[in-house]
């Protein structure tokens, strides 16, 4: 897509929508067995597929949506380069088809579980925030924005693209916390036995 | 040459995305758009970092209303999450909770950051196996919830008339917008088209299987030749053949025409299959069959269950471009049993070796010679 305003707009859409789940989906990758680099690169391919799908889609569960792009890339990339993936996770396999699982519902209404963006960005440093509020609400330019902080124009570009950067750092990182978590309670569980 | 990590790529989306959101008078567009137009993860990787800077500048967004609003989708139906969420954004917390009320999100809402539940919310009541381990049983956790995700939430879409084909050895998962599932089998071709009125499905060469949602109001329709297969609500294959088609139901009932035959409409239940002639559509019947095996495939498996060497040699070939031939055809009648990886004759070749003493040629990386004339000494276990 060429267009770059088109892009913003999606974009807006995308942190609604699909960037607060980014950790859950990088947790379900985790669990699938994904290496890290695995999940990076699954993830980003997923970001590529949703830009693709959305000026003619009509996506009515966007968390669905992202769930089932990266599931799908992930098992297309299983079954493209790894045969002996397949065979060690048979139960995987087996219960990835819809129509063989048990009844989910009742597995899931016990669940809570949520994800925390305000968390994330309260850890950002506070010029990386600051900047991007300049500009959306007072619609300033860069360089006014420079010139507000009293830094160089150099500064505020490489803060802001910091704060980018940081904001998937820590998607990325939520991912692998809440994975941590899980791993603990079985070893807690099995522990206990 | 080598691969640019994710991470790479990230540092430079994000700069783009920094520069496009604070300076976009400036930006070089040019330049952007041939960096763009290199590996494909760059794209998404940009997405998601002008997605991260919409989220710096405006700190109440991301929480993930749950469903799709912001003018990029129009609501059809009604789910059942966002009649109770959405009032006004100082509950948009709650939007992110699955499958709880609105009293058990406000308890949630009081602690920031990601919680797994409590007691990992699998009770021994719904998960009948535990003892076979945390691992798993966290894993059909999270899996289940891809499943909720994908039926109950079900909301994929790819756009209309789209085109979808298979490489040999590949099984293509493909969830689509209704709510219904695709599994398209090794070297497939299909078309789908979806309405308000209709859903069709071309299949123009392979296999394969749908998990079709329920909606009266638009016919799911497989179309394979001039063979028609059309279902409310089933589980069903079809696989095109020569001269016809065959259709195997897992669940509820499908209906079987010929187009421009006179004849009037099979039915076909779950458990049955139906090969079906093109030329004699009549003359077609189900028969009861072994669904679960003959939809092995899904998996990226084959049962042989006591089918013959010439059957799972000619499976195997529609997987894999390293093709098994019959050195010996009076071998082609053997009957086999075991379930092997589809993806793998070599596996399936040394079984044949070690457990039926058929002379097996593997050497290099050609075809692989089942039964050849002048039998390798047996003494030859491969590494």
């Amino acid at each position: 897509m060429e267009n770059v305003g088109e892009y913003r707009k999606l974009a807006a859409w995308v942190a609604e929508e699909i960037l607060p789940y980014e950790p859950l989906v990088r947790l379900w990758l985790h669990r699938a067995g994904a290496s890290p680099a695995d999940a990076d690169d699954l993830i980003q391919e997923a970001y590529c597929k949703i830009m693709d799908a959305l000026p003619h889609s009509n996506i009515e569960r966007p968390s669905a949506f992202f769930f089932q792009i990266t599931r799908n890339l992930y098992r297309n990339q299983i079954h493209r380069n790894n045969i002996v993936r397949i065979e060690l996770g048979v139960d995987f396999e087996r219960l990835l088809l819809i129509d063989e699982a048990p009844s989910p519902e009742n597995i899931v209404a016990h669940r809570q579980e949520f994800v925390s963006l305000r968390r994330l960005l309260r850890k950002l440093p506070k010029r990386c925030r600051q900047i991007f509020e300049m500009r959306k609400i007072e619609g300033l330019s860069q360089k006014e924005i420079a010139i507000r902080l009293g830094v160089s124009e150099n500064i505020v570009e490489n803060d802001s693209a910091k704060g980018v950067r940081l904001v998937m750092e820590g998607l990325r990182e939520q991912g692998s916390e809440v994975a941590e978590r899980y791993e603990n309670k079985r070893k807690s569980r099995i522990g206990a036995k | 040459m080598t691969r640019e990590t994710a991470q790479q790529i990230e540092a430079e989306a994000a700069r783009w995305a920094s520069l496009s959101y604070l300076d976009d008078e400036n930006l070089d567009k040019a330049a952007l758009s041939q960096w763009l137009s290199g590996d494909s993860r760059r794209r998404g990787a940009f997405l998601q970092a002008q997605a991260a800077a919409h989220l710096l500048a405006d700190p109440s967004q991301g929480y993930g209303s749950g469903h799709g609003r912001r003018g990029l989708s129009s609501f059809g139906r009604n789910h059942f999450v966002h009649s109770r969420f959405g009032k006004s954004a100082g509950l948009a917390w709650r939007r992110l909770l699955w499958g709880r009320t609105a009293s058990q999100a406000s308890y949630a809402e009081q602690s920031f950051g990601i919680y797994p539940a409590e007691n990992q919310g699998f009770s021994t009541r719904t998960m009948p196996h535990r003892a076979q381990g945390g691992r798993r049983m966290m894993m059909m956790g999270m899996l289940a919830l891809g499943i909720i995700f994908s039926t109950a939430m079900g909301g994929y879409f790819l756009s209309m008339g789209q085109q979808y084909a298979t490489d040999t050895g590949e099984i293509r998962r493909l969830p689509l917008q209704d709510g219904s599932m695709a599994i398209i089998n090794t070297q497939s071709e299909m078309q789908l088209s979806l309405s308000e009125t209709s859903r069709d499905v071309r299949l123009h060469k392979g296999e394969a299987w749908f998990k079709v949602a329920h909606d009266r109001a638009r016919p799911f329709t497989v179309t394979s030749g001039n063979i028609r297969v059309r279902a409310l609500g089933t589980a069903f294959s079809v696989r095109k053949l020569a001269d016809g088609a065959q259709i195997i139901v897992n669940e509820g009932v499908v209906e079987v025409w010929a187009e421009g035959a006179a004849a009037t409409r099979q039915r076909v239940a779950a458990g049955s299959a139906l090969t079906i002639a093109e030329a004699r559509p009549t003359a077609a019947q189900p028969v009861a069959s072994n669904v679960a095996l003959d939809l092995m495939w899904r998996e990226g498996k084959v049962d042989l269950a006591g089918r013959s060497l010439g059957f799972a040699v000619a499976e195997f070939n529609r997987y894999n471009h390293r093709k098994l031939v019959l050195g010996d055809a009076a071998l082609a009648g053997e009957k086999l049993h075991g379930i092997f990886n589809v993806n793998d004759p070599v596996q399936f070749a040394m079984a044949l070796r070690d457990g039926l003493e058929i002379p097996v040629d593997l050497a290099g990386n050609s075809d692989i010679i089942l039964g050849c004339c002048e039998a390798k000494p047996m003494s030859s276990p491969l590494p």
